[in-house]
Order: structure tokens, then sequence, then C-alpha cells
């Protein structure tokens, strides 16, 4: 078995399939690269106010790495047990801006989950 | 064991699985087995935390020290012991004059009028390891395993807003890890040896009948 880190291009990627954003033959995405790695930028944010212990080994005294496109073959910058947690946030922050979703309560879902997993052990 | 490295491939380590240094590689385990959701940093963090407590509470390393001040000289700074240990308490100063501990290594001269000559004397002090990195005495983790492990424990339980957080817990480890500092504070005073501690003299020694 070989164990690697995943990359924060494989969590957008994950994030896209769970929106069923994947890039169709023709035409564009729904959302833009840009507007996922914003998202993921919001979720270090967030994870840095609620988890910081998180980035213990990344240094408490040092500023929150940004992410843009162009970094998906960095390394996910945290432990691999926020992953999931991050997925959650990316899908539910970009969920916000779609009325339905929005509406419905998923996009609200999926955020306080994040939240939920950073704080608590839930099942 | 296997260890994943950033970026690179498993490494088989089956000849040593628990790495070079087995105390704190054990300790790390059992709390990453047993603390839902802890951080492998967040656990060396208050391993270090709790040892340095353990060590400055019950000054469990004690060394006998020969001092020399030489004339015109009236203090002695004991700091740094050597690269791996520092003196965190003076806990006892023999030699001719008076002399009071300046916290946490030096000792002055306070003799009125100053004296003359070189002075020379012995201090009792007890040690603790500069970092995580230093070598520990092997008793540590030998002996005392079970105190720095509620030593951790109770430090991770009581941080707020975690998935492990309970209060109920860190109370409860932290009683068994002041109970395990006092232990220790009470064999190192008996100059390591746990037996009972009290003489027992013969009945007739205090001069009457025992009842």
């Amino acid at each position: 078995m070989l164990m690697t880190r995943p990359t924060v291009g494989q969590l957008l990627l994950d994030a896209r399939a769970v929106l069923n954003d994947t890039v169709p033959i023709t035409g564009s995405t729904r959302y833009s690269d840009t507007d996922l790695f914003q998202a993921f930028n919001a979720a270090l944010f967030e994870a840095r106010a609620k988890r910081p212990d998180a980035f213990l080994e990344m240094g408490l005294r040092i500023d929150i790495p940004s992410f843009g496109p162009g970094d998906e073959l960095q390394l996910f910058p945290l432990d691999q047990i926020f992953y999931p947690l991050f997925l959650n946030y990316i899908v539910g922050k970009s969920e916000l801006r779609e009325d339905e979703f929005a509406a419905e309560g998923r996009a609200v879902a999926m955020l306080n989950k994040f939240v939920t997993g950073l704080l608590q052990v839930v099942s | 064991m296997a260890i994943s490295t950033p970026g690179g491939p498993l490494v088989y380590d089956e000849h040593n699985y628990l790495g070079e240094d087995p105390g704190l590689t054990r300790v790390y385990d059992n709390v990453m087995g047993t603390v839902p959701g802890v951080l492998l940093p967040a656990v060396k963090m208050v391993v270090w935390n709790a040892i340095e407590e353990f060590y400055w509470r019950s000054t469990w390393r004690r060394e006998l020290l020969n001092w020399c001040m030489p004339d015109h000289v009236i203090c002695v700074d004991f700091n740094p012991f050597d690269g791996n240990w520092l003196v965190t308490w003076v806990l006892d100063v023999y030699g001719h004059g008076r002399y009071t501990v300046r916290p946490p290594s030096m000792i002055v001269d306070i003799s009125t009028p100053p004296s003359s000559g070189a002075r020379e004397g012995k201090a009792l002090v007890a040690l603790k390891p500069v970092s995580l990195d230093a070598e520990f005495d092997p008793q540590l983790f030998m002996n005392w395993f079970e105190t720095i492990l509620d030593g951790t424990l109770y430090r991770l339980y009581l941080q707020p807003a975690k998935p492990y957080s309970s209060p109920q817990l860190a109370s409860a480890h932290a009683r068994q890890f002041r109970v395990g500092c006092q232990r220790a504070r009470a064999i190192a005073q008996k100059q390591y040896t746990n037996g009972t501690g009290s003489w027992a003299f013969n009945y007739y020694a205090a001069g009457r009948r025992k009842s």
C-alpha cells in the first residue's frame, strides 16, 4: 500500500464531484477555480480560529497561507483528518449562492457539518 | 510498523517499530489511540509540558554538586547543568558561611562582612530536561510512564472547544498526575529507595517494654 498526502487540487476535484460540476465536453464549469480556492482559503481561516492546534506544525505565529489557481499540486496543508471537513465547507460555501440549495438548507447544513466536525466527535 | 512521510512512500521499520525513543513513542501511541481527533503536534506540545511539570514538581532528578567561590566572588550559578539538563531548584546548600538562593540556580554569599578567600561546599540541586529532544533518564518512562500519561491526558482534556474536551476526565487525570508527582518526590527524598521509609526500633531501644 502506498500512502501519499492528498493535494489541494484533489480536494477541489472531489468538491466538484459533489457539486456535480465536472467539466462538460462543451461549455464551462459553474464554479470557477478562483471561487473554489476562495472557499478553501475561507475554510483555512475558520479552522485556524476554531482549531489552532491544527496549525501547530505549520506555525501559529505566521500568516495563514493563501492558495489560488496554480496551486493545485500543493499538498493539503493540514492533517488528513480535516480533509472531509474541508470538502463539506467548500461544497457548502459554493452552494450558498444557489438559491435552490440555500433555500433548502443544504448549503447551511454542509457548513454546520464543517463546524461540528472541528469541535465535536460525531458519527 | 509503517510510517508515511509527506509526499513519499511508506517506510517499514520492523526492527525497531517504536522508533528511536520507545518511551516517548509509547506515550504518543497511548494518547493518540485513546483521545479522538487529537493531532500529533498537539500531543508533543503537552507531553513536553507534562514532563517539565513532572520534574519541576517531583524533583525526581537530583544531583549533589561541589562548588567553589574564588576570592572576591560572591555568587555561583549552576546553570546550565549540561547540554541536556537545567537546574530548576537549589534544594540545599552546604558550606561555611551564609548563603541565599536566587532562583532558579544561583547561590549568593550574604556574609557580613564579605568573606575573604576562596570558599567551597556542596549543593543539592533538582534538574529538568532542556527540551523534548534531551536524553531523559531511562527510569522516567520505566517507572513514571502512567504519571506522564496522566499529565498529558489532563492537559488535552482540559482544552476548550476540542472534540476531546472533558472537564471530568481532566480532573481525574490531573489528580492522578499530582499523586504520581508526590510519590516521585517522596522516593527521591528517600534517596530512591521505595521502601516503607520508616525505621522500626527494637521494642527495648526506647527504654520501655513493648505493650
